[in-house]
């Protein structure tokens, strides 16, 4: 139907090397774009997150629950709420990264697609840094920061940044067609800030909550962080990464499925 | 040379198929003239700009360039209000794969041909829209395209640049051409030499913009 051939590059450079040099740019840009501000982004980068923990430490102390034994629970916190906060920030930039960078989309080499993978990684890119910062702080305060299981910890934070981006790719075309979509998405995330096990831990929830609870992807990559940071905690029942990867990678392929197939009317408008 | 083959486009909206905006065009463009597009507001010019410029495909048709084409320039997008002349200039080297120990000699160029002096240092909301047109052209010139797709920027631009802009489009020794969208007749004549009529979904071509532009005035 529909055939453009247009050389349009000067020296003709390969679809990769293209896609790499815009990804690159953007990333670039991105980064000039939120953190060149003087000094209140990169504050912002370590208040955020530490005004999470700050929060549940102290509803934790006030209300004196007894927490699971031989767990620290500023680690506890600590872990689960920069992988909540990354995975939170990861879905709604994805999911507004075509509107955001409209503009640039007049620009062939550009397409809405990298938007919201470069969004995405630039995202989980600031969290990582965030978090590096607080383990060696915690890490100085004589407390525990480094994980037992360090390369399942990584896994599965990285399963849940994968997860995060199919779900921006999905939403960033849903929310072109639905534009009520981004506050559904709002209103989810923050139902799965407490239900992900973040912050709670899922073993202690009473069934039939638990299965239910079981159900989200993200809930599995939570327990097996703190059983991986923790040998004393003990995860809810069939905790798996597989089902989290599963999970991530049948929302990835949907999302760039409808990503290629809707493409022409993201640019369009 | 860009040709364009039964070329039909119309846009696929929220409530199914929008009006044919262009149908069955054929066209074959020169690459050694500049070229005026004139038509009423939403007769298609920046349709068919951007289906050149490989915004959007084709409905049915086809289009096949030969020479290497610009981005279409126009005001709506491409630079970012938060960041500076400068790191825009760079943002746009980059995708087009300027490699990084070139870069600063493009941004010179950039610099010096926009003469935005100090202001290339400074947030592009600073900027009037002339200096963004400036700005903007001359990113574009810093490559060696054989086309260059101008949606109405030249019309803000002031008289200096204009001249500065002609000098570079205009002559027999010129590497550099124009697909221009205007409303000023005086541009146009100025710098074009042919002339496409966009007018109910068709386009016409006419060797001489004068033509164009008498049937174009005639239909006004």
């Amino acid at each position: 139907m529909t055939t453009i051939t247009n050389p349009i590059d000067p020296s003709k450079r390969s679809a990769l090397k293209v896609t790499w040099s815009v990804w690159r740019a953007l990333f670039l840009r991105e980064s000039s774009a939120n953190l060149s501000e003087g000094r209140i982004p990169w504050f912002w980068i370590i208040f955020e997150p530490l005004s999470h923990v700050l929060v549940w430490l102290m509803i934790h102390a006030y209300l004196n629950i007894r927490f699971v034994p031989g767990v620290d629970v500023v680690t506890f916190f600590v872990s689960g709420l920069l992988g909540m906060i990354m995975f939170r920030e990861v879905v709604i930039n994805g999911m507004n990264a075509v509107t955001a960078y409209a503009g640039l989309l007049s620009y062939r080499q550009i397409k809405p697609v990298d938007c919201v993978i470069i969004r995405a990684f630039f995202r989980g890119f600031v969290i990582m840094m965030a978090g590096t910062i607080f383990l060696v702080v915690i890490g100085s305060m004589g407390r525990q920061a480094l994980p037992n299981a360090p390369l399942i910890v990584f896994l599965a934070y990285c399963l849940i940044w994968a997860f995060g981006l199919g779900l921006g790719l999905i939403f960033s075309v849903g929310a072109r067609f639905i534009p009520k979509l981004q506050n559904i998405v709002t209103v989810v995330l923050r139902i799965m800030y407490f239900t992900s096990g973040a912050i709670i831990p899922i073993t202690y929830i009473p069934n039939p909550a638990r299965d239910y609870m079981m159900m989200n992807p993200v809930a599995h990559g939570f327990e097996t962080i703190h059983a991986g940071f923790f040998s004393a905690y003990p995860p809810a029942q069939g905790t798996s990464l597989l089902y989290l990867a599963a999970g991530a990678i049948i929302v990835i392929f949907v999302g760039l499925f409808l990503q290629y197939h809707m493409a022409h009317r993201l640019i369009s408008k | 040379m860009i040709t364009i083959e039964n070329l039909s486009k119309r846009y696929e909206t929220d409530r199914g198929y929008s009006n044919w905006i262009l149908r069955d065009i054929n066209l074959q463009i020169p690459s050694n003239v500049n070229v005026g597009l004139i038509g009423k507001n939403g007769a298609g010019k920046s349709t068919l700009i951007r289906l050149i410029g490989g915004l959007d495909t084709p409905s049915t048709g086809k289009i096949s360039i030969t020479s290497k084409v610009s981005w279409p320039m126009n005001f709506q997008g491409g630079m970012k209000g938060n960041l500076t002349g400068k790191q825009n200039a760079k943002f746009i080297f980059r995708i087009h794969g300027v490699p990084e120990h070139q870069l600063s000699e493009k941004l010179d160029f950039a610099r010096e041909y926009s003469e935005l002096g100090k202001a290339f240092d400074d947030k592009i909301n600073t900027y009037s829209s002339g200096m963004k047109s400036r700005l903007n052209f001359s990113l574009s010139l810093a490559f060696d395209f054989n086309v260059y797709l101008a949606d109405e920027i030249l019309s803000v631009g002031d008289a200096a640049f204009r001249k500065k802009i002609t000098n570079t489009f205009i002559g027999e020794k010129r590497t550099k051409n124009l697909i221009l969208v205007s409303h000023n007749e005086a541009t146009l004549l100025q710098m074009c030499e042919a002339g496409i009529y966009v007018k109910d979904g068709n386009a016409i071509w006419f060797d001489n913009i004068r033509d164009a532009l008498k049937a174009y005035g005639g239909a006004r």
